[in-house]
């Protein structure tokens, strides 16, 4: 056990439309911060000398990916992606891949939107926008 | 199928080509989320709301561009066809819609050359189709596309976009074509138009859709147009 590079390690699986996980790890070069967050609570009362905080429920949170943008049929980011935004589905996340045993991050998550973008004298990019609905499991791969 | 760069981008709007003057473009296919977090919930939840998309250009002032065109010509007129290609060849991805033309702006300052900042309002959501190479026609005849075999046919129908860039002389019709075979054509409903250059339109059909389309232009005219094709 140890620490991990991105590359060749990390794999990023989304729903696609039908409700099947597509690994769109090849056209992903970037993805935001996920994990476990609750909300904290201030329970603090009269009687207390410092401030007390209990734990609520978990807190929404939102994650994006990007990277290049690519019209792969049927498992590309453009065809799985474009069809996305307005449906809730699963995203799971391996830090260090799919072995068993390996962490996995993985949760339902609306899709708040699908940005293709181009820009003079750079590569054609897309980007994607996730809001977590519920809860996020923090398990292995088996 | 592969990854594009910035070269294979291209921006119609109202039957003007566009991509001379942009230097950048983000298209936004999104939602309003909402949240429907009730007692009982051990996390906060999100649920879709209204369609919210969007698209953003900015580019560089040009008196010989068609964006300076067409800014003059449709922004007090309503709505238009808005169409971008991710890609120059027959079967590459095209996003389309109609939209406002809200404003075209020319600022400018020292040291730097006059920008474009052109707005474009999205009148309800972006399809995401095919387009045929642009074509263009000269003189008596017809141009035809190269055609799409879709594998088979559809019995949802779609939506056509069709833009009409240029006609230099006579009379230039452009249209949606299906086939089952591949060999006999014709006209997609209401898919066709016979216009002038600046002219978009986009046209909704119902039932079957064969298995082959193409975009074709006949009449005796010289001209350039474009056509885009979205099975559902």
């Amino acid at each position: 056990m140890g620490k991990f590079k991105v590359s060749g390690n990390t794999i990023v699986r989304i729903d696609n439309n039908a409700g099947t996980l597509v690994t769109l790890s090849s056209y992903i070069d970037t993805i935001g911060a996920l994990g476990k967050e609750v909300q904290s609570l201030d329970v603090t009362s009269f009687a207390d000398s410092a401030e007390r905080i209990i734990a609520g429920i978990e807190a929404s949170q939102e994650v994006s990916i990007s990277g290049a943008w690519d019209d792969t049929a049927t498992t590309g980011p453009d065809a799985v992606l474009a069809v996305l935004p307005g449906t809730i589905g699963t995203i799971e996340f391996y830090p260090k891949g799919t072995a068993s045993g390996s962490r996995k991050i993985s949760g339902e998550f609306l899709c708040l939107y699908y940005k293709p973008r181009g820009e003079v004298k750079g590569r054609v990019e897309y980007e994607a926008s996730f809001k977590l609905d519920g809860t996020i499991s923090i398990g292995t791969a088996t | 199928m592969a990854k594009k760069k910035s070269s294979d981008l291209a921006v119609y709007y109202g039957g003007y080509d566009f991509g001379t003057a942009l230097t950048r473009v983000e298209l936004t296919l999104g939602i309003n989320a909402l949240d429907p977090t009730s007692l009982s919930d051990a996390g906060e939840r999100a649920t879709g709301g209204l369609r919210a998309d969007a698209v953003a250009l900015t580019g560089l002032f040009d008196d010989i561009n068609s964006a300076d065109a067409a800014a003059a010509a449709l922004i007090p007129t309503g709505t238009a066809v808005l169409s971008v290609l991710f890609g120059q060849a027959t079967g590459d991805i095209a996003y389309s819609g109609t939209a406002f033309f809200l404003a075209a702006k020319n600022p400018a300052s020292i040291g730097e050359l006059v920008r474009q900042e052109v707005e474009i309002k999205l009148d309800q959501s972006l399809d995401r189709g095919m387009h045929y190479a642009k074509l263009a026609k000269a003189g008596t005849g017809a141009a035809n596309s190269g055609t799409l075999d879709n594998t088979a046919l559809t019995t949802a129908g779609g939506v056509g976009y069709i833009h009409v860039l240029s006609v230099t002389s006579g009379t230039v019709g452009a249209a949606l074509q299906d086939s089952a075979t591949g060999t006999l054509w014709a006209d997609i409903p209401g898919a066709r138009v016979t216009g002038s250059a600046g002219t978009s339109v986009k046209v909704s059909f119902t039932g079957t859709l064969n298995q082959y389309t193409k975009f074709t232009m006949e009449g005796t005219g010289i001209g350039t147009a474009l056509g885009i094709l979205v099975r559902s």
